[in-house]
């Protein structure tokens, strides 16, 4: 739940996907699940050339489980604050 | 409280932890390296790092089982950085291993000590 | 809703392909029509009398020569339909009036089914079909006898109605016109074929069988439903609410009944009225086709018909299609199609279906027997009729499959409706909670924290939606409008800088207070100000008496020692002994350790992190310390929570321990700094100054200090960014989040015994060259600073330094400064890079570098002596005159650099009531 919970923070943010094919698609994130799907809007796919038939796609939703990474803006992650929860989390499990 | 003699590492998870804030160098498949500091993780080895760079292992031709295909490191550098957790083969954290050589020799050589006393 | 999962569409489509020939009878063994219900017994079906498939369906071109609607004109033919139907609802009785549909369909179905022989063979689809879905029908099926032909007319308007798409609702409005078309060739050709003797004996002998015919039939209805009581009455059902379900079936089938009966009275009245009408137009036929006779005679004289000839068989064949409408009684079609009760409803469509498939291939049967003629001698009866006991026990069998099939759906439905809609609900509430907790802090800790921090930085009221609820927060972002980047670390720096500025301002309003005399004193040291008639260098006015710092203070650090008053080595003492006890007097009663490894680093740590978070949540949650109940528990707990971190931290252990000391060291990763300044908070007194006491010891241990002179180099390699990273971390978390807060807290005399620690060391220099070294002598300057002057006016304000600790300080001072002012420009990084920069190109380093060391000397020059200050003045001279002649000469290219330079020169000019703009070129 902790990385979901990170996700809630960056919506509206713009971030790019990349997807285990080595797509890239950046967009503005609208909302995401906690399977961690994602879906993004005013997307842009960044190898165009390679991916022609994207060109027309404005919005899509991203199975999480196809994601290799999300590049998110750092200026908007608390990382201390992200520790932390981690922690936290970390604790929970063990309590558990 | 003395967390010297009683490291707290009981699980795997447990020695990620100790990374947290730390730079972690982190193996994926794909051949694709990252280093970074670790700020967040979960049970599903979700990680999220800041100031990472990515290395790209890519082998060209060498096909049909020849081993003389040129390889290429592609090298690319990220703020902040989401990784899912099922293409995460290991991670590697900061502190050397000698460090960890090191405690447990020592741990050894404390019991000793209290032994003979 | 199909039980048998047949689609009704689909058998329309199917049938049309046949029909256009579209698809090949081999397929027809390899289509399953749903798994379900296919029992498999069209595989094993005879396949014979191949050789009149062509004749039965291939050449169906002409189909209209095919139809004879002539026969069923007879009188004896029409009221066979009427009869029975009373006949039925009477002796079934109206409550069996659910059961009654299927029979009525039966007596339909059966007055037309021909041979069963060529039924059972024929392998048309059509034929094929009703072998596959048992069901009561099939039972009154096999019972037929072999009818003749004439009916099958009725029967294929019936199954043209019940087809059509508007059968269902308007079955009377089956278009005259249509049927007029379809009727006026086919009667004429028919008449061709046949004389009407011929018809006349066919019909009278239909009619005498199919008279005999429905009483047996009912029979055997009657038992095969007493075989098979409706599945929902099944003994299996046992649970409550299966009865309570079957209660309100009941009453809704009571309900239904009642409907029924009304309809049917209604349907009886309709069916006198009709067969009335029916009889009269039998007669008017009968009438009509005595003139056809005549007509027909007439036509096999060479001479054509006639128009008026014509004309007549166009009427009669209307009338025929009429009556066989009115046959086909509106009012039983209405029966027909009669909503079905509740379990019976979902066999109703497939039912329907075979009832169409089975017509259609009666039909097709009814081609082949009457262009061929009934060819039945004895024997082939005989034939027939053991071939239909076999046919009877197989559809018994089939029967008993349907029956084991229904108990089995009525035992799995015993279970049905257990849970009522509210225990669902619960169970999906429970498995939701499962995901989503409701305690958000635990599960959504990280974003409910950060929106409520983030709202308190706008200034938004903190409690106002301070928890994310289940609804809202799933899935959905927090959209908080205009974020902040990084306002934390902002202030970090501008907190640095706003001390330092503070100290300079300070001090230029106290040079104003004192007047002017001092600040003519310092007029034209930098050169000559005004004058624009010397264009050459600025001549150097001030006469600075090198001896004179020396004899103002000493150079040497024996002389410093000498000088150091009593005062200050007793507090230092003092300090000392009070921080460390007696462990410190007995220097050797204590355990020389190696220093901390990494990872025993971060163990503790990681455990000191847990202890915060415990605090603070902890603090969380009993925050106000006003609820009397459990106050000392909570008192007790907290104070205990607060002494395991500050034993953690390694504080208390001896400064000798080892090197670096274990505090040191567990300040050495960034968690490690910020670790500090989350630990700070909850120390008090005694526990802070001894902290603040191993801090300034032990200052040059840390590793920002040790591998500080790595930055001074204008290479990047990892290592560097690395202690760059950490200088950066240790300024933001340890300077300036936990030690200002901890220096508000120390009185001058502590200031000053501190001071005496880091000299008598003989680390002063080496604390001076690095960023952390300047920044912490800085916040030393600012301290005192503010108390000499006491500015501190906060609610805690202390009473004005005793004359004894401003003495101290001002001998701590002093001794500072003249150990610093021979390394005066070490305290550059600039400086010491371009000495470290041998040959080759030398770059130049940016003066962003610099600002802490200007600010530093800022603060030094602030809180100087008359004379301290010109010494300054003189050691700096030169690097100022760099400074401002490069900017305005123009030499410095990056408008950014220019300015940053000036405003590093500025902030110590001011520091001495001086002005870059005093300076002239």
């Amino acid at each position: 739940m902790l990385i979901f919970s990170v996700f809630k923070t960056l919506t509206d943010q713009r971030v790019t996907v990349e997807l285990k094919n080595d797509l890239s698609i950046t967009g503005t994130l609208k909302s995401v699940d906690q399977f961690l799907n994602i879906r993004l809007d005013g997307i842009k796919v960044l190898d165009e050339q390679r991916y022609p038939h994207m060109m027309a796609v404005k919005n899509c939703f991203i199975r999480g489980s196809v994601v290799r990474y999300v590049q998110l803006p750092a200026e908007h992650v608390d990382t201390q604050l992200l520790e932390d929860a981690t922690r936290r989390e970390a604790a929970n499990q063990t309590k558990r | 409280m003395d967390a010297t003699a009683a490291p707290g590492i009981q699980e795997p998870f447990d020695l990620i932890r100790l990374s947290l804030s730390e730079r972690v160098f982190v193996k994926l498949r794909g051949d694709r390296e990252l280093t970074g500091v670790l700020h967040a993780y979960d049970g599903h080895m979700n990680l999220i790092l800041s100031d990472v760079e990515e290395t790209i292992l890519i082998v060209d031709g060498g096909e049909g089982g020849k081993t003389n295909g040129t390889v290429n490191l592609a090298k690319r550098k990220m703020a902040m950085l989401f990784v899912r957790g099922d293409g995460v083969i290991l991670v590697r954290t900061s502190y050397d291993l000698l460090d960890a050589i090191d405690l447990c020799r020592r741990q050894k050589i404390v019991q000793k000590c209290a032994k003979l006393c | 809703m199909s039980f048998f999962s047949f689609e009704s569409n689909d058998l329309e489509k199917e049938k049309q392909r046949y029909l256009t020939g579209e698809v090949k009878e081999e397929g027809l063994t390899e289509y399953t029509w749903g798994d379900n219900s296919y029992d498999g017994l069209g595989d094993v079906l005879q396949e014979r009398g191949d050789e009149l498939n062509d004749e039965t369906f291939g050449g169906i071109g002409d189909v209209g020569k095919d139809f004879d609607f002539t026969r069923q004109v007879l009188p004896g033919d029409v009221p066979l339909e009427l009869r029975q139907t009373p006949a039925l609802q009477h002796t079934n009785g109206l409550s069996h009036e659910r059961s009654l549909s299927p029979p009525q369909k039966h007596a339909y179905l059966s007055q037309s089914s021909s041979s069963l022989q060529s039924i059972w063979d024929n392998k048309s689809p059509f034929s094929v079909l009703p072998k596959m879905a048992a069901s009561t029908s099939r039972v009154a099926d096999h019972h037929a006898r072999p009818v003749t032909t004439p009916d099958l007319l009725s029967q294929s308007q019936s199954t043209h109605s019940t087809f059509s798409p508007f059968a269902d609702s308007i079955p009377l409005r089956h278009s005259p016109a249509l049927s007029q078309e379809s009727s006026l060739p086919l009667a004429g050709s028919q008449m061709e074929g046949r004389t009407l003797q011929e018809i006349e004996a066919e019909m009278r002998a239909s009619a005498m069988r199919s008279r005999e015919a429905p009483q047996l039939r009912q029979q055997q209805l009657l038992q095969a439903q007493a075989r098979t009581p409706p599945p929902r009455l099944h003994p299996h059902a046992q649970s409550p609410r299966f009865h309570q379900l079957q209660q309100h079936i009941l009453i809704q089938q009571q309900q239904q009944q009642q409907q029924q009966q009304q309809q049917l009275q209604d349907l009886q009245e309709q069916l006198r009225v009709e067969e009335l009408e029916r009889q009269l137009r039998a007669q008017q036929i009968s009438q009509l086709q005595q003139q056809q006779q005549q007509m027909l005679l007439r036509r096999q004289s060479p001479s054509g018909p006639t128009l008026a000839e014509i004309q007549a068989a166009q009427h009669l064949a209307q009338l025929q299609q009429e009556q066989r409408r009115r046959q086909h009684s509106p009012a039983l079609d209405q029966r027909y199609h009669m909503p079905q009760p509740l379990q019976e409803s979902a066999q109703f469509l497939p039912q329907n279906i075979q009832m169409q498939q089975r017509l259609l291939a009666e039909l097709a049967q009814a081609e082949f027997m009457r262009d061929y003629g009934t060819p039945q001698t004895q024997e082939e009866q005989e034939a027939l009729r053991a071939e239909a006991v076999r046919k009877i026990m197989e559809a018994e069998r089939m029967e008993e499959k349907r029956r084991r099939k229904a108990s089995k759906i009525a035992h799995m439905s015993r279970y049905n409706d257990l849970m009522t809609q509210s225990d669902k609900d619960f169970i999906t509430r429970i498995q939701v909670s499962q995901l989503v907790t409701q305690d958000p802090y635990l599960e959504d800790w990280y974003c409910q924290t950060l929106s409520r921090l983030r709202r308190a930085r706008q200034g938004l009221q903190p409690e106002e939606q301070r928890v994310l609820t289940f609804d809202s927060g799933v899935g959905v972002g927090l959209g908080m409008p205009g974020q902040r980047p990084s306002g934390r670390k902002l202030s970090a720096v501008q907190r640095m800088e706003a001390q330092v500025e503070r100290i300079v301002n300070n001090a230029r309003q106290r040079e104003r207070e004192k007047g002017l005399q001092s600040l003519n004193s310092l007029q034209g040291a930098l050169g000559k100000t005004a004058g624009r008639s010397y264009k050459a260098a600025p001549r150097q006015l001030l006469q600075v008496d090198s001896t004179k710092p020396a004899a103002n203070g000493g150079h040497t650090e024996d002389e410093f020692k000498a000088r150091l008053g009593e005062h200050a080595a007793k507090e230092a003492a003092k300090l000392r002994r009070g921080v460390f006890g007696e462990a410190y007097d007995e220097e050797h009663n204590f355990v020389k350790q190696d220093p901390l490894t990494r990872l025993e680093v971060l163990v503790i740590i990681e455990h000191l992190y847990d202890l915060v978070l415990e605090a603070d949540i902890f603090v969380e949650r009993h925050g106000l310390l006003d609820d009397v109940e459990g106050l000392d528990e909570r008192k007790e707990h907290r104070a205990k929570l607060i002494n395991s971190m500050y034993e953690g931290l390694k504080i208390k252990l001896p400064i000798e321990t080892s090197n670096p000391h274990p505090f040191i060291s567990l300040l050495g990763p960034v968690k490690g700094k910020r670790l500090l300044s989350r630990i700070v908070p909850y120390l008090e007194g005694e526990h802070l100054l001894t902290l603040l006491t191993l801090f300034v010891t032990c200052f040059p241990q840390l590793d920002v200090v040790t591998r500080a002179p790595i930055l001074d180099s204008m290479e990047d390699t990892p290592e560097k960014r690395e202690i760059e990273r950490q200088t950066t971390a240790f300024q933001e978390f340890v300077m300036s989040m936990s030690m200002v807060p901890v220096f508000h807290k120390v009185e001058l005399r502590v200031l000053a015994g501190l001071l005496s620690f880091l000299h008598e060391r003989g680390e002063l220099v080496t604390i001076a060259r690095t960023k952390p070294g300047l920044d912490l002598l800085c916040l030393f300057l600012s301290r005192a600073d503010s108390l000499i002057h006491a500015y501190d006016t906060g609610p805690e304000a202390r009473p004005p330094p005793t004359v004894d600790s401003l003495t101290t300080w001002r001998v701590m001072f002093d001794g500072m400064f003249d150990t610093l002012t021979p390394h005066i420009l070490d305290l550059f990084p600039s400086e010491r890079i371009l000495r470290a920069q041998t040959g080759g190109t030398a770059q130049i380093p940016p003066e962003q570098l610099d600002t802490t060391a200007w600010q530093f000397l800022a603060s030094v020059g602030a809180m100087a002596s008359l004379s301290q200050q010109q010494t300054l003045v003189t050691a700096l001279r030169e690097k100022v005159l760099d400074l401002v002649i490069g900017v305005k000469k123009g030499w410095v290219a990056d408008p950014e650099e220019r300015n940053m330079k000036m405003k590093n020169v500025n902030i110590f000019l001011h520091a001495l009531q001086l002005d870059s703009s005093q300076i002239t070129v």
